[in-house]
């Protein structure tokens, strides 16, 4: 149905996509295959009318088309499921599904709603028009990203990494309804690095390296080993280290933690955990399950409800109650707690200052007196650099230049220059290539070995299994019991991730 | 020591007066705030409206064999809507297009526009006093915009001079239906939705297919126009077509605290407008001092200020001004 | 004929003034040689790029191809990002001359001459130029951190009118008990501008920190009560009733303490003669001094970077953005005050609503287009100030309505903000090929 030829897409001197020609056939699901920066998004993005290729061409039924925005590419029956929803929060349900559609002057608000919900129904989803954005679920509002562009006739769905916020069940879901929507002679292209959903669930696989096109075969003739060689290159083993466990010593003790977000909704309730030095504490769980306020909660970020208690167990001096204290306070008291946030450009780092300035973050304040003292933050950046090989012009270079893999190198080594007791992070390797992954883990292994108290927030249940020695749950706010990856399967964790009444007696 | 004369008609009339104004440029700067662009040049526009309206009464003036009053207003909204148009125009190239940074846009916008207001002004006046006059008077001009069923207001005694008044004119009436034109534009209709989406969420907008670009010149131009007219009104109805150097005073500001004052919503902009019209006339009906007089002429001001409190104080969703007030929008950016 | 009176006049002036015109003419005629050389290269360019595009892409489609794209450019070297500067600059400035001459009929090389004239004709305007650039600068330089923390003081205008207004107070009802104290006199008038400056930012500051309300319009707000206030005491102190005018105060002629709190009097007034303005100038250069060291060298200089580079970051590594916003602006509201108090007591020494003269919204300009740097807002304030002032020499000399001068400078800006744009940015123009056999060639 569509046919893409030489296409290609450079971004200053960074080549996005070269010559890539591909054909995706109507009633079949393709999927886009490759590691994050492979250009997956950024072709699809080209489809959508989101970028222009810098050269090539789009042909659809055999005719040439050109796409310079989105309305062109919805013209052309194609509809885009974000990574990042293109929802507008103040508005209601029905009114995103009808937004730029100019079908007439006035707004029938009731006849709008009764056609969304016809079309919701007719392919089987579930959603209510009249609700606000700003009051759904994750899972809610990737469903209704999926109606709108039905309702606006979309034959070719392309779903960019739909997964990402969902648990196993609810992907499940999905993909039934791919197959419902697949029957009806849709053309499906799912982007994804999820070697796993892949082989579930396609008829077709492309595979994309470094911006370009290198293997097109059918899902039949795929295997997980071949898929990974072919996305990165060479022949790579799946094996994460897990280094045994020497002398756990507690160090941090969470009691009853309770965390009320700004509309009063309860995201943290009752958690209680501990945390060892020497150990690798996995929390699992879908986005949004509360991962981000327990970690800056720890972190003196966020704010805890009354009876909430987290106690530090310093090497050398006595207990603390972390409880209720700022980051300042907590940095003031000697406690050295490193925390590698989601948002890496966003919290973690300033994205227009260098590398430098960007270890400066937690070294400027070590001088009494007035000025700061740029020395040690220059050598630490440099270690950083050399033994993470983190590839920059120069250590004063704006770190929103460098590439993800980059920046999350630089923000993991500078939390690592910091010697913490507690070593806390969520999502470390998430949008990042096999290679900086597996140093990553292996940094995390060497801080295990070391002492630290590692608490490793993910999404990836294979890492997870593989790497951590205690695995939690988290799921709507409340957390399991300590289970033992050892023993626990993929799918008992994934209906933890589900259920509501995950405390146990 | 201060007498007070509230319940005048007079006061009532400036009250109006100057209300209007503001509501005229708050209407603007609302649509255009709206569209994600806090446009800190209206204070100049608004004096180009004005200056714009004289422009074209003075033409018509000097230039007509039979007056003709119709023809007279005409002549001066036209002149008054091309002015405010280019002004608006300046801001929308430099900020939507050219990416410029829109405070420091708004003010060298809002100095431009008062200086060309001044400057013109100061030229006709030269021009229509041969060479010695400070100002320009469009009397003729200013009776026709204020010639308004007048029959009705000297018929019905106080209720007909609170508000049928000769002196509102007809954009007084014209304000009023816009408010509420303005109110059902965002609520009713399909582009008003989609001007909302823009203005909060201009890359959801963009991906819906909405082309954010233009819907932004519309809105900036549009907010523009009607801003001018603010100017056109002061000056035709509450100064009757007399200009002097800086006749609108801080009218634009005003009108720019008035639409945060009303959360952004038309209709609260109405009270809003006359309640701020009447601050800033109040000096003139209390009996003040001359020096008593100027602490009066902060109230406005100071009334802005709590208002811009107490809404920061109150977190609602729907209070908040649009998501992408003050920002860019790029689509390739990376 | 316009060198010739310009050799004469030039002739008449003492040394010292002869040493600085000789620098301004060679300041002027290495710009405009750039400038001209700017314009020439930077046609050069966009005509080459263009041809490029021509000779790569022949199969460029021809329907429905958008016209202008708008591409992020590479990061430009130093002197690529000057050129395009001062090459649009220079159309801007045509574009000011265009109009003038259009408007008055005066030729190009009058105008040229008449706003030298304004601001170097004498040394009582080369004085001024100097003095009111260092004004502007002064504020400017006040704005430098907060901007850069993204908190927007649009209230500068009324941080200097209040540290005015203060200062004129003291000078007023202390003038009896410390005219032989000066010393302490000009400690009190110091400590009273800074501290009324610091109390018009301390609200929009705290509510900022505090609840997150606007400071663009808060400051906006507290402008006109400053206004409003100055006028009330104007009207109240004035010398003659009705006049609204406050006079000079500790007059030469005819006060009981002459000069007295005159910061031109009674600083270096041996060696630069009564009356002058250097003292001004060291003032306003130590403070520029201190920023700079401030904000490159200090802790809380690196905090400010990072309030204004993400709220959340800082919030991550332990700064207390609320102190460090309050502090800021505290800092930057009593360097507003200050300029207001030199201008009472080193140029005016007067109290009038019009002291600020715009300052706190032209450096509002100036800080933003000079991108923090000190030597670039030093010079766009003198390019501001040279326009103003030869603006007043164009009212009376070619009869130019001095309004037209913010005309005129509103668009020197906007040409400016154009620049900006070329800089940032890089259009690329998609040429059409109309064959479709040439695309029927390609496809095949």
């Amino acid at each position: 149905m569509f046919e893409l030829k030489n296409l290609s897409k450079y971004f200053g001197s960074v080549i996005a996509n070269e010559d890539i020609s591909l054909k995706i056939n109507e009633g079949e699901i393709l999927a886009l295959l490759g590691e994050n920066g492979s250009g997956k998004t950024t072709l699809m993005n080209m489809l959508a009318g989101l970028y222009f290729p810098d050269s090539g061409q789009i042909f659809h039924e055999g005719e040439e088309i050109v796409i310079k925005s989105p309305k062109d590419a919805s013209d052309h029956g194609i509809g885009m499921i974000h990574q990042h929803f293109k929802l507008v929060d103040l508005l209601t349900a029905a009114e995103n599904v009808i937004l730029g559609l100019n079908k007439g002057f006035l707004l029938d608000r009731e006849k709008i709603e009764q056609e969304i919900k016809e079309v919701a129904d007719m392919y089987g989803f579930n959603i209510d028009p009249k609700k606000k954005v700003y009051n759904m679920t994750v899972s809610e509002k990737q469903t209704l990203e999926i109606v709108k562009v039905l309702y606006r006739g979309a034959n070719l769905l392309i779903l960019d990494e739909p997964t990402a916020v969902l648990t196993p069940q609810e992907a499940k879901q999905l993909f039934k309804a791919l197959q419902r929507l697949k029957e009806r002679g849709k053309a499906i292209v799912l982007i994804t690095h999820k070697m796993n959903e892949v082989l579930e669930v396609s008829d077709n696989i492309a595979v994309l390296r470094k911006g370009r096109l290198v293997a097109r075969l059918d899902t039949k003739d795929a295997t997980e080993l071949k898929l990974a060689e072919l996305m990165v290159g060479e022949k790579v083993s799946l094996n994460i280290k897990r280094s045994k466990v020497k002398d756990p010593v507690l160090r941090l003790e969470i009691r009853n933690l309770s965390v009320k977000n700004l509309y009063g909704r309860t995201v943290l309730d009752d958690v209680s955990f501990d945390a060892y030095g020497g150990e690798i504490l996995g929390i699992a769980g879908i986005s949004g399950s509360g991962q981000k306020e327990l970690l800056e909660a720890i972190a003196g970020l966020e704010h805890a409800q009354k009876g909430s208690d987290i106690t530090y167990y310093h090497p050398k001096h006595n207990e603390v109650k972390l409880i209720g204290k700022s980051p300042l306070q907590i940095k003031r008291l000697g406690i050295s707690l490193s925390f590698v946030p989601e948002d890496r450009l966003g919290m973690g780092l300033v994205g227009s200052m260098g590398m430098v300035d960007n270890v400066l973050l937690r070294t400027y304040d070590e001088t009494p007196n007035f000025y700061k003292n740029r020395k040690r933050a220059k050598k630490i950046a440099k270690e950083i650099k050399d033994e993470l090989a983190v590839s920059t012009p120069s250590e004063d270079t704006a770190v929103q230049t460098l590439s993800g893999g980059n920046v999350q190198k630089v923000l993991v080594g500078r939390e690592i220059a910091n010697n913490p007791i507690v070593f806390m992070t969520a999502y470390a390797v998430r949008g990042l290539d096999i290679n900086t992954s597996y140093v990553i883990y292996d940094i995390l292994n060497k801080q295990k070995e070391a002492g630290v108290a590692v608490i490793y927030v993910g999404e990836d249940l294979d890492v997870l299994l593989a790497l951590s020695d205690k695995i939690l749950v988290l799921s709507n706010g409340s957390i399991s019991k300590p289970l033992d990856p050892k023993k626990v399967t993929k799918e008992e964790i994934g209906l933890l991730m589900t259920n509501k009444m995950v405390k146990e007696s | 020591m201060l007498a007070i004369e509230i319940f005048s008609v007079s006061f009532f009339a400036a009250m109006i007066l100057n209300g209007i104004t503001l509501l005229f440029g708050c209407i603007g700067e609302t649509i255009t705030e709206k569209a994600g662009h806090l446009n800190l040049g209206i204070p100049g526009i608004m004096y180009m409206g004005g200056i714009g309206a004289i422009l074209g009464a003075f033409i018509y003036e000097a230039n007509a064999t039979n007056f003709n009053g119709f023809l007279a207003i005409l002549c001066a909204v036209f002149f008054s809507v091309l002015l405010s148009a280019l002004g608006g125009g300046i801001y929308a190239v430099l900020t939507v297009s050219l990416r410029a940074n829109q405070n420091v846009t708004g003010l060298a916008l809002t100095t431009f526009g008062m200086g060309l207001a001044n400057f013109l002004g100061g030229s006709l006046g030269k021009l229509a006093q041969g060479g010695s006059g400070v100002f320009v008077s469009v009397k003729r001009t200013s009776d026709a915009f204020t010639f308004f069923i007048p029959w009705l207001s000297e018929r019905t005694g106080l209720f007909g001079e609170l508000f049928f008044n000769s002196r509102y004119g007809f954009l007084t009436y014209i304000a009023l239906i816009l408010a509420v034109l303005v109110h059902f534009f965002f609520k009713k209709t399909r582009v008003g939705l989609n001007l909302k989406a823009v203005g909060e969420n201009p890359q959801a907008s963009d991906a819906a297919g909405i082309n954010v670009t233009k819907y932004k010149y519309v809105a900036i131009m549009v907010g523009s126009i009607i801003a001018g007219l603010g100017g056109c009104y002061f000056v035709m109805n509450y100064l009757k077509g007399v200009w002097q150097h800086g006749a609108l005073g801080d009218a634009g500001w005003l009108a720019v605290a008035l639409v945060i004052f009303s959360l952004w919503r038309p209709l609260r902009s109405i009270w809003g407008a006359l309640l701020f019209g009447a601050l800033t006339v109040a000096y003139n009906y209390l009996h003040a001092s001359t020096s008593q007089q100027e602490i009066l002429k902060m109230l406005p001001y100071l009334v802005t200020i709590i208002v811009l409190i107490v809404t920061s104080l109150n977190k609602r969703r729907e209070d908040q001004p649009p998501g992408s007030l003050g920002l860019h929008y790029f689509r390739e950016e990376r | 004929m316009f060198l010739s009176s310009a050799i004469d006049s030039y002739l008449r002036l003492d040394r010292f003034e002869r040493v600085l015109r000789a620098v301004a003419i060679t300041f002027i005629s290495v710009a405009i040689v750039c400038i001209c050389v700017v314009g020439v290269v930077w046609l050069v360019n966009i005509i080459s790029a263009t041809l490029k595009r021509r000779r790569e892409n022949p199969k460029e489609k021809s329907t429905k191809t958008p016209l202008f794209r708008i591409v992020k450019n590479k990061e430009l070297k130093f002197w690529q990002k000057l050129l395009i500067r001062v090459g649009i600059f220079l159309l801007g400035f045509v574009l000011y001359m265009i109009i003038i001459s259009l408007i008055t009929g005066a030729s190009g090389g009058q105008i040229l001459s008449t706003l030298f004239n304004g601001n170097f004709g004498s040394s009582i305007s080369i004085w001024a130029l100097l003095r009111n650039t260092f004004l502007l600068f002064g504020v400017a330089v006040a704005l430098v951190p907060v901007f850069k923390m993204r908190f927007w003081n649009i209230g500068a205008e009324g941080q200097i009118l209040v540290g005015g207004l203060a200062t004129f107070a003291i000078m007023k009802y202390l003038t009896p008990a410390l005219h032989n104290m000066q010393f302490l006199l000009f400690i009190i008038m110091f400590l009273g501008g800074i501290l009324a400056g610091m109390l018009w930012g301390v609200f929009p500051a705290l509510f900022k920190a505090k609840f997150g309300t606007n400071e663009t319009l808060f400051t906006l707000m507290m402008n006109y009560i400053a206004i409003q206030l100055v006028r009330y005491f104007c009207i109240k102190w004035e010398k003659i009733p009705g006049s609204g005018e406050v006079g000079i105060i500790n007059n030469v002629f005819g006060s009981e303490y002459p000069r007295v709190g005159w910061i031109s009097n009674n600083f270096l007034s041996g060696i630069f003669g009564n009356g002058n303005y250097v003292v001004l100038l060291l003032l306003v250069s130590i403070v520029a001094l201190a920023m700079y060291v401030y904000m490159k060298y200090t802790k809380q200089g690196y905090e400010i970077k990072v309030v204004g580079g993400s709220v959340n970051t800082a919030n991550y590594a332990a700064i207390d953005v609320q102190k460090v916003t309050i502090r800021t602006v505290l800092i930057s509201s009593a360097i507003c005050g200050f300029v207001g108090m030199l201008i009472v007591a080193g140029v005016d020494h007067s109290l009038s609503p019009n002291l600020a003269a715009g300052r706190g919204f032209t450096a509002i300009t100036v800080t933003w287009l000079g991108n923090f740097n000190m030597g670039f807002m030093l010079i766009i304030s003198a390019i501001l100030t040279f326009f103003s002032a030869g603006a007043k020499r164009l009212a009376s000399d070619i009869s130019l309505n001095a309004s037209m001068s913010d005309v005129l400078i509103g668009i020197l800006i906007f040409f400016i903000l154009i620049s900006e744009f070329f800089i940032r940015y890089r259009v690329k123009i998609n040429l059409k090929k109309k064959e479709k056999e040439e695309l029927v060639n390609a496809s095949n």
